[in-house]
């Protein structure tokens, strides 16, 4: 009985931690995005204002920065500062396909953040000053479309996954 | 030589950098020039020839085995040199060159953007020109003496044609009064370097030795720069380049009379080339400059040609000495 009674409870626990698994997915993609804004805000004062080299900017924006983004950013200024270094559309999307481990990003945000590497460091200062303009636009729409999804999904996961857990025990006894 | 090769060679694509690294010594080493243009045969300039390179490294005598050069090449070099980053060169790029780590000066050539008549920015750069500057110590040893008068810099103008050594000469004598040398106590020296040519400086920190007692106001220009420097460093020397227009004569003038000692130069072949130039002509003749020092070739490049004493147009010098 009381063996039964436990394995009730271990089944529940892992469906319902699979859910919130799932339903996290949306609540960090926002985080992301989020740090993304503010890090890209950073790294516009940087190259606008500091006129900063890109690959020292990027290394600066990365160390302040605690999340993924940070590390990813740090990458990228890595991979540019490497002696036998690729050119900058090549480093960014080298260090972005490596992000997928940790970012939680969906893949709308990802061509949104690839766009926008491509165009970085190429041009003169009043284009990356509009660089910056859309990417914020962008990623603002991104959170606003994250934001919906999230309010759609989040619980819908969660309550999923301890009810099927609920449902599996309900069967077996 | 060596390093500074090797920071040229950190500027290229992999291909370039292989075959620029075999060109055979004799040429590497009196290296001037390395020209790239896009579509075109790779050329370097060494010992004052041109000498096209094949893709081995070997110099050619017809351009058409030369290796040409690519747009993704020239495009990979253009990110490489601005470091990622060409909106921080802006003003650089305006001016059609980008110093590099090292004190070197990379020149460039492609479309130009304009806006009101001016240069705006490039476009479609394809053309690069990597310039060596040579640093050579003690070029200045045998100037020294002429320019100092009783312990008493002398304010001096240099005249010369390009590519005569007038910029050499002007790093090391910024060296050697900055320094001191035998019976001469280094003074305060300022520099205004508005083509970053005399102190090769990358991120502002001075690539060249041009003093311990040196400090310098980098890509400046030159009228701005002299009364900034006399306001806020007190030097007993401002040493700058290349005077040519009205507003640098007028804070020249004002220097001299703030008692700072000058040191300069100018392009012309001899003295009275400088004085077919307006501007020039009446800072000579007004007497403000006490040396004048004509450099030229006619015992190989950095030549001391002649020495005027600018007070009384006196020629101080018998014969021409080789530096």
């Amino acid at each position: 009985m009381f063996l039964k009674l436990l394995l009730n409870i271990v089944i529940i626990c892992c469906s319902s931690s699979l859910g919130n698994k799932l339903a996290n997915r949306y609540v960090y993609r926002i985080r992301d995005i989020r740090t993304l804004q503010i890090c890209f805000a950073k790294l516009e004062t940087e190259i606008l204002y500091y006129s900063t080299f890109l690959p020292d900017a990027l290394e600066n924006v990365g160390k302040t920065t605690k999340d993924g983004v940070g590390r990813f950013l740090f990458d990228v200024s890595k991979n540019l500062k490497d002696k036998n270094s690729s050119s900058i559309e090549e480093s960014w999307s080298m260090a972005l396909e490596r992000s997928r481990e940790y970012l939680k990003l969906a893949d709308d945000d990802y061509d949104v953040i690839e766009r926008f590497g491509c165009q970085l460091g190429v041009a003169d200062r009043t284009s990356q000053r509009q660089l910056f303009e859309i990417i914020q636009l962008q990623l603002k729409k991104q959170e606003k479309k994250a934001e919906e999804e999230r309010a759609r999904y989040e619980n819908m996961y969660r309550s999923l996954g301890f009810l099927s857990g609920l449902t599996i025990v309900i069967i077996l006894f | 030589m060596l390093n500074l090769l090797e920071t040229i060679l950190y500027m290229m694509p992999e291909e370039l950098q292989n075959i620029i690294s075999s060109i055979p010594s004799f040429l590497s080493d009196d290296l001037e020039e390395i020209r790239i243009r896009e579509l075109r045969p790779l050329s370097i300039i060494s010992g004052g020839k041109n000498y096209y390179i094949d893709k081995y490294g070997n110099p050619c005598l017809s351009p058409t085995h030369g290796y040409i050069v690519t747009n993704e090449q020239t495009q990979r070099i253009l990110q490489l040199i601005s470091n990622y980053s060409i909106y921080a060169l802006e003003d650089e790029l305006r001016n059609g060159y980008i110093t590099l780590k090292g004190g070197f000066r990379v020149g460039l050539a492609g479309q130009t953007v304009l806006e009101n008549g001016k240069i705006k920015t490039f476009k479609n750069i394809n053309s690069f020109n990597f310039r060596i500057s040579r640093e050579i110590k003690g070029v200045a040893d045998k100037v020294m003496p002429m320019i100092i008068e009783s312990d008493q810099i002398m304010d001096t103008l240099i005249i010369s044609p390009p590519g005569m050594g007038k910029t050499t000469l002007l790093r090391d004598i910024a060296r050697q009064l900055s320094n001191g040398f035998e019976d001469f106590e280094g003074v305060k020296v300022s520099i205004v370097d508005e083509r970053s040519e005399i102190s090769g400086s990358y991120k502002g920190i001075p690539q060249n030795d041009i003093g311990y007692q040196t400090d310098i106001l980098d890509a400046c220009p030159k009228a701005e720069g002299i009364m900034l420097l006399i306001r806020s460093m007190s030097p007993d020397v401002i040493i700058t380049d290349e005077i040519g227009r009205n507003e640098d004569i007028k804070s020249i003038e004002e220097a001299i009379n703030a008692g700072v000692r000058i040191i300069t130069t100018a392009h012309g072949k001899d003295l009275n080339d400088t004085l077919s130039r307006p501007t020039l002509k009446n800072v000579v003749e007004s007497g403000f400059f006490h040396r004048i020092l004509i450099l030229g070739n006619s015992k190989g490049i950095g030549t001391l040609e002649k020495v005027y004493d600018g007070r009384n147009m006196k020629e101080l010098l018998l014969c021409p000495i080789k530096l």
